[in-house]
């Protein structure tokens, strides 16, 4: 460990790891008791928080290690432009970690639709509509990942949240930290 | 310390060694004693009813014919209507908007648009209007009708507030 890499901006992205971990820890708690139906999301969503023994407690540390492990990549982000860490040889890594970053905003935004309250089911809608605008890809876009009905969309949503993304994820980080202990850490500003 | 060098650091490294393992231990069990509790997530589980408790709202000699009080039910923070119908009947609501939450009032006079039928139940936000003998939605957003309350009338004539009929769950805590 260089001297200069001792500093808390060199932790931010252990720190986004760390939360992920604890997301995927309390994610699979929550998914003991979450059922991914369009008549039944909302009300499974209720009950973890009204009637499961510390569910209120589960639900809130996955809640507010999301919204954590959005700012810290951030963070991480500005901190390898600012000491120039995306520089070659690590430019691939630089892509990964884009990578990374864009997944955790897409794990982020089909995790606020999993509620499926009326504010959820309108995110899905504007999400659509995003996707859909592509030129020509669009409608495939739109179709592949939102399904052809509301019962498809949110089973789509959650697989993709549980399953999917974190998968990606996991095996992009071991890439992002492997490319990390190859190219060591880069030289002082 | 006169004590020799070397019996001095054997018995210290055997008597850190013992602290260490108690830290472990202690350490351990400092983390395992949250988890048997949290273990209650996976293995226990709460009824999904909530109680309501048993209040007394007021006296039928203190609120005439076609009048209305406003209470609070089931705690301080909650308001609530009581009405005392023309037909001598008492009925008594949650009365916060199940549309967006505003403070509902019984009104004599009526609103605008409205003016064919007095006695209603009005909300000012968004221009609810709610039946007061059933609280059925008569007009406006709301998606669904007033809670209502479940009154018992004693032989004093005081009237109590004893949980809901209909119309859960309360706005707010769906």
């Amino acid at each position: 460990m260089p001297r200069h890499a001792l500093s808390p901006i060199y932790c931010l992205g252990g720190t986004t790891f760390l939360l992920f971990v604890v997301l995927a820890v309390t994610g699979v708690l929550l998914s003991m008791y979450y059922i991914p139906t369009p008549e039944s999301a909302f009300d499974s969503v209720t009950a973890i928080t009204k009637t499961v023994p510390y569910g209120w407690l589960i639900r809130s540390v996955h809640f507010y290690s999301a919204n954590g492990m959005l700012i810290l990549a951030v963070l991480h982000m500005l901190r390898v432009y600012y000491t120039g860490s995306y520089k070659a040889p690590r430019e691939l890594n630089w892509v990964a970690g884009v990578g990374l970053g864009l997944l955790t905003l897409f794990a982020g935004y089909t995790g606020y639709t999993l509620r499926w309250d009326q504010v959820a089911v309108g995110a899905s809608g504007i999400g659509k509509g995003i996707a859909t605008s592509i030129p020509y890809l669009g409608p495939l876009f739109g179709r592949a990942l939102w399904g052809t009905g509301s019962g498809d969309t949110l089973s789509r949503y959650a697989g993709s949240h549980m399953l999917l993304i974190p998968g990606v994820m996991v095996i992009l980080m071991a890439i992002h930290f492997w490319m990390v202990k190859r190219h060591g850490i880069s030289g002082p500003l | 310390m006169i004590s020799s060098r070397g019996s001095g650091e054997r018995t210290s490294s055997s008597s850190r060694r013992r602290f260490l393992k108690a830290l472990i231990v202690f350490s351990g069990a400092l983390v395992l004693f949250p988890l048997q509790g949290l273990s209650a997530y996976l293995l226990e589980r709460k009824s999904g009813t909530t109680s309501y408790p048993r209040v007394k709202v007021s006296n039928n000699s203190e609120v005439p014919t076609g009048e209305s009080l406003l209470f609070t039910y089931p705690n301080k923070d909650r308001s609530a209507i009581l009405i005392h119908l023309a037909s001598g009947d008492f009925v008594a609501y949650d009365a916060v908007c199940t549309h967006l939450g505003c403070q509902i009032h019984f009104d004599k006079k009526p609103i605008k648009g409205w003016e064919n039928q007095k006695d209603n139940l009005f909300c000012a936000c968004h221009g609810a209007v709610f039946d007061p003998k059933n609280g059925a939605v008569l007009g406006g957003p709301p998606p669904r009708p007033m809670p209502k309350i479940k009154l018992e009338i004693d032989s004093n004539g005081d009237i109590y507030a004893n949980g809901y009929e209909s119309g859960l769950p309360l706005y707010g805590e769906e």
